[in-house]
């Protein structure tokens, strides 16, 4: 965990260094999505919404930042009708915050392709078995459409890893939708 | 085109990724959305025990990681056969009971531990102490009692508690048609009863036995609750000591000749 921080500042020097365009550019925007990895009766969440903003290192590189929140997701577990009609209420709560580098590769002059990379502190929390904190990897690849100067609209596809009470990982997939500007 | 294909092909990784290392969804389930029911039968030398798990309509176990074991006084340990299906059974099959014998004789305060140990490597620990056994002081062992003229009397040395259990089992006798055994007659005691006394002439014989007499068993089991891990999200945990006694009943009432 400590060595994946560690990377990141190293990273950034090196990208810093190859710039071409000395010029920063800073960006914003919102960002939602719903997950396609809601495979188990526990209930991952569904819908997403968050924030994010970025500073551009050169023409195909950007220091990115984001946190989300998920729905919350409540379910109720029931005992055997044969033994008691006895229930118990999960109810969770899921957000993340990320951390790492953008990289676009334009394909003509209005889309581009676009990846990230990065750490993403990812936390649980559930009325059962209280809470819990993970740094994990979490990569992200997609489609820019700059639809104006400084808009930009983005389209792809995101890995969050969660962990939950009961397991190492739980990776969760998810579409996402973001609209940025560059001030 | 070169692009729309790539495009494709990431539109269609969401699908790929979560159909990857799909296990049943139960084994992802923490223990306290569980409930576990736990039901141990013993006598001084043989346990019947059965250990479900559920969790709404999914019996929990899924896993051929995940095993559970019955432990004694922390010493003795024996595995726990298990419930591997995703749908409903709400009928106890012998499959999913243990039957197991010990070398040494089981006695009352012993320990009964039902260790669950799960794929994500949390255990969990229900535990138990084996009540009293029931001393049964009449009849007598392979007493013969003509039940034509003779009231059956069965007596015991413990005050029985609301979850005593009485049975007479016998080839000769005329089950109760619920009972899964066909000579099997169940009895409800009363808390603090030590005495049942069965009217003389009022047990039947059951259709097509010939005999005049035959051997009955009477079966006292006293039950007591144990305490399920308090991970689990409810459950119950049963444990029976289970006493027996044998004689000998005659000239049963017969159905066939009245």
């Amino acid at each position: 965990m400590i060595n994946k921080l560690a990377l990141l500042p190293l990273l950034l020097i090196s990208s810093l260094c190859l710039a071409q365009d000395p010029a920063p550019q800073w960006y914003a925007g919102i960002t939602a999505g719903f997950n396609h990895t809601d495979n188990d009766t526990l209930g991952d969440p569904d819908e997403k919404y968050g924030i994010k903003g970025g500073y551009i290192l050169n023409h195909w590189l950007a220091v990115e930042s984001e946190f989300v929140l998920h729905g919350n997701e409540s379910d109720r577990f029931c005992d055997s009708a044969e033994f008691s009609n006895e229930c118990v209420t999960l109810k969770q709560k899921y957000n993340y915050g990320f951390i790492g580098l953008r990289a676009t590769k334009p394909v003509g002059n209005v889309f581009a392709f676009t990846a990230r990379l990065g750490g993403a502190l990812a936390n649980y929390d559930s009325s059962l078995t209280g809470s819990e904190s993970k740094f994990n990897v979490s990569g992200s690849l997609g489609m820019l459409w700059n639809i104006g100067q400084d808009s930009q609209l983005t389209l792809e596809l995101q890995q969050v890893d969660y962990a939950l009470t009961n397991k190492d990982h739980e990776n969760i997939i998810s579409s996402n939708l973001s609209f940025t500007m560059k001030f | 085109m070169n692009h729309f294909i790539k495009l494709s092909g990431l539109l269609l990784l969401p699908a790929i990724l979560s159909g990857c290392g799909a296990d049943n969804p139960s084994t992802q389930y923490p223990e306290q959305v569980i409930f576990q029911h736990i039901n141990i039968t013993a006598t001084q030398n043989t346990i019947k025990a059965s250990s479900e798990y559920y969790s709404n309509d999914v019996v929990y176990f899924s896993s051929n990681d995940e095993k559970q074991f019955l432990s004694i006084n922390d010493d003795k340990k024996f595995e726990l056969k298990v419930k591997r299906t995703s749908t409903p059974d709400y009928n106890s099959s012998p499959g999913y009971v243990t039957d197991i014998e010990v070398d040494q004789p089981l006695i009352p305060g012993d320990l009964f531990k039902v260790i669950f140990e799960r794929s994500n490597g949390n255990t969990l620990e229900s535990t138990a102490v084996l009540p009293d056994f029931i001393q049964f002081i009449s009849p007598l062992e392979a007493q013969i009692i003509d039940h034509s003229t003779e009231d059956l009397i069965i007596e015991w040395d413990l005050a029985a508690n609301k979850n005593s259990k009485l049975s007479l089992q016998g080839e000769c006798l005329l089950g109760e048609f619920h009972n899964l055994l066909p000579n099997m007659i169940s009895f409800n005691l009363e808390p603090e009863q030590t005495l049942l006394t069965i009217d003389a002439n009022s047990l039947k014989k059951h259709y097509g036995f010939e005999e005049d007499s035959c051997e009955v068993t009477a079966n006292l089991y006293n039950e007591i609750e144990g305490s399920n891990d308090t991970n689990f999200a409810g459950g119950t945990y049963k444990i029976s000591s289970h006493s027996k006694q044998k004689f000998v009943l005659s000239n049963l009432q017969d159905p066939n000749h009245d």
